[in-house]
């Protein structure tokens, strides 16, 4: 032992550090450095295929088509082309208007659902967790298309109907509008929704709802004063999860949308598509985010304003 | 019904599968009365507890508050409220909001409904608090929320699950004084549990000591202290010497006992049976036990070397091998002018006496 001391080599001076050594140093000194440090292949991976592409769309959407070109000067045409054509504003509004209601109906349906494992199942909630993702086993797509299955003129629904003998003709209006939308995007988000109000309705006390009941609360006052407030985080990470997609979706529209039910999402896809106009695709792109930000912040805002209140 | 059965548990069991976490309990409570429920943890006291809030349901026996049979009645119309023992302040309510949640059925204005609330926080001493939410309170704020919440609407019986648990030995002293005065103040009975039996015994008018499901003793702290009953209660309250010890001779409130290495005792039985001749054991408290390094004259003495010693401040322990006896006796000792006794003369000769009366009789289990 005391002969390694005695050789061990003279203290380094900071001069003799290496590019090694000195880039250790400044991490052991800074803890930004080593957030940055621990972050840096997300930070890389979110920079090259998240950030640049955002920032090809948006100077993408200041250049305009010409034919087969693309004239790369800057001018506000796709902006101005937007609000002049009522009917891209009027399809965004729809677009926002269909993932409301697939958002309102997505949280009522997938509430109880998430309340039922957090309090009612007390063995095996993995299993039940694990039960809720089964539909995600099989693609989007094959989802999309059983509810045109269900839905359809020759479909489940309307063949049960009539073999019941309560209808003698198929029902034409269940499917291709916007109502078979909204169902069939309520199914397919639905594990989104179950699993962040499931979190927050687990993380409550349960202290605090037995205070609740000895303080005289029957058992719906008690879900109104308390669980539900105290679950609402969770509503709104939902409520957001499923917001922001479905707004955006084109697929489901395309396939049990009919005329009807068209959303800016078809537009978008066929801008980058068969009218071959990206720049337009990229504007109503951008326009499309900054509607669904100005939506979240008023409703977060709401929230607030409501919790403020309570 | 009368005042003495102002709470009247009838013969309760409560059994969660094979286990008996309650077993056939019967215990009557006076109105008013500062009652608290002791034993270590398991022993049943929180799950009676729960039973008198109403979370949970005797599988036999029946629990009578102020003359009306509960086990019909759910908790929400209990006439009773609880201070849980994590306090279980609503988070996203502010401190108003918190002690007035009972309030909200009365459906009373807002100028009556701060007033209410304004005399719990007079009570509990936090005027001027309406406003904090409650991760700004302190520990000890929050437990006089929680006291003040169950308070409000004035229940028959306020219930408390070890409710000083999480507070430091400072405030938790501070706490017992308090909770001892507002409860003399507000005249509601009180059914407390705890497994600290300094707590209870500061605190309580009379005290059920609890072991797996059923209680071994109920009386006041005094009673407890001086004249437990048996072994386990004797020993769970305080520290107590044990020597074996057989009975001689029995009669007139007197029993003449053979200690052993103690001698020949003269003792009162309290009010347990012993037949002559049989095994009994003689139990003594350390603070009844005195020490010196001269050998006091009269008395019953027996001659002892020191064994250890542990210097608390105001006061002594120390524990004492005497021949015949197997563990060392512990003896407690004011620091008077005792502390010669930590000279060098430690592992000397010491003479412990007692009296008579200091000299607890108990069945051997």
């Amino acid at each position: 032992m005391t002969d390694r001391v005695v050789s061990a080599p003279d203290v380094v001076t900071p001069a003799r550090l290496g590019v090694v050594a000195k880039y250790r140093r400044a991490i052991m000194r800074s803890e930004a450095l080593r957030g940055y440090n621990l972050l840096s292949p997300t930070l890389l991976f979110m920079i090259l295929f998240l950030a640049l592409p955002l920032g090809l769309l948006l100077v993408f959407s200041f250049w305009t088509q010409n034919y087969l070109d693309i004239d790369y000067s800057f001018t506000l045409a796709n902006y101005t082309k937007f609000f002049d054509r009522p009917v891209f504003s009027y399809l965004l509004g729809k677009s926002i208007l269909i993932s409301g209601s697939v958002t309102i109906a997505t949280v009522i349906l997938a509430y109880p659902m998430a309340y039922y494992i957090a309090f009612r199942v007390h063995k095996h909630k993995l299993v039940w967790l694990i039960l809720i993702t089964v539909p995600f086993w099989t693609s989007y797509l094959l989802r999309v298309f059983a509810w045109k299955v269900i839905l359809g003129y020759n479909g489940v629904i309307n063949s049960g109907l009539m073999e019941l003998g309560l209808i003698s003709e198929p029902l034409e209006f269940i499917l291709y509008n916007p109502f078979a939308v909204v169902i069939t995007l309520a199914h397919a988000w639905a594990a989104f929704a179950i699993l962040p109000i499931y979190v927050s309705l687990e993380k409550i006390d349960r202290s605090l709802l037995e205070a609740a009941t000895d303080l005289g609360d029957t058992p719906i006052m008690r879900f109104f004063r308390i669980t539900l407030p105290l679950s609402m985080p969770g509503v709104i990470a939902a409520a957001m999860l499923v917001f922001i997609p479905t707004v955006g979706d084109f697929v489901t529209p395309k396939m049990v949308g009919g005329t009807d039910g068209v959303m800016i999402g078809n537009v978008i896809q066929s801008m980058f598509g068969t009218s071959h106009n990206w720049p337009f695709g990229a504007s109503l792109s951008i326009i499309s985010m900054t509607a669904i930000t100005i939506m979240i912040v008023v409703f977060l805002w709401i929230n607030r304003i409501m919790r403020r209140r309570a | 019904m009368s005042d003495e059965q102002f709470i009247s548990i009838q013969n309760v069991s409560k059994h969660f599968g094979d286990v008996h976490a309650v077993d056939r309990v019967s215990i009557d409570i006076a109105r008013g009365e500062f009652f608290s429920l002791l034993g270590p943890s398991g022993c049943g006291k929180t799950t009676l507890l729960r039973m008198l809030a109403g979370f949970e349901f005797p599988t036999a026996g029946e629990i009578f508050i102020d003359g009306q049979a509960m086990s019909t009645v759910a908790p929400n119309h209990r006439p009773v409220n609880m201070v849980f023992q994590s306090y279980a302040i609503f988070p996203h309510l502010n401190v108003s909001q918190n002690i007035g949640y009972s309030l909200r059925k009365d459906k009373l204005s807002k100028a009556d409904f701060n007033s209410r609330v304004g005399e719990m926080l007079d009570l509990i001493k936090l005027s001027g608090y309406e406003d904090r939410a409650s991760h700004e309170l302190s520990g000890g704020e929050r437990q006089r929320v929680a006291l003040a919440r169950a308070l409000i609407r004035r229940p028959k019986v306020l219930l408390l699950d070890e409710p000083l648990g999480a507070l430091d030995k400072q405030l938790r002293e501070q706490m017992q004084l308090e909770l001892r005065s507002l409860q003399r103040a507000v005249g509601i009975t009180f059914v407390f549990v705890t497994h600290d039996q300094e707590e209870a015994l500061t605190m309580s008018d009379r005290i059920a000591v609890m072991s797996k499901g059923r209680y071994l003793q109920i009386d006041t702290p005094t009673k407890l202290y001086e004249a437990p009953q048996n072994r386990e209660v004797a020993d769970f309250i305080g520290t107590m010497n044990f020597f074996d010890a057989s009975v001689q001779d029995v009669g007139d409130g007197q029993a003449s006992i053979d200690a052993g290495p103690l001698g020949k005792l003269s003792v009162s039985p309290g009010n347990l049976a012993f037949s002559s001749g049989q095994a009994a054991l003689a139990a003594i408290r350390p603070e009844k036990i005195s020490i010196s390094s001269e050998k006091p004259s009269g008395g019953h003495v027996v001659e002892g070397t020191m064994d250890a010693a542990a210097y608390l401040g105001d006061r002594s322990h120390f524990y004492v091998r005497v021949p015949g006896v197997d563990k060392p006796v512990a003896v407690s000792a004011q620091n008077i002018d005792q502390t010669h006794l930590h000279g060098d003369g430690n592992q000397g000769q010491v003479w412990l006496s007692w009296s008579n009366d200091a000299v607890v009789l108990l069945n051997k289990d």
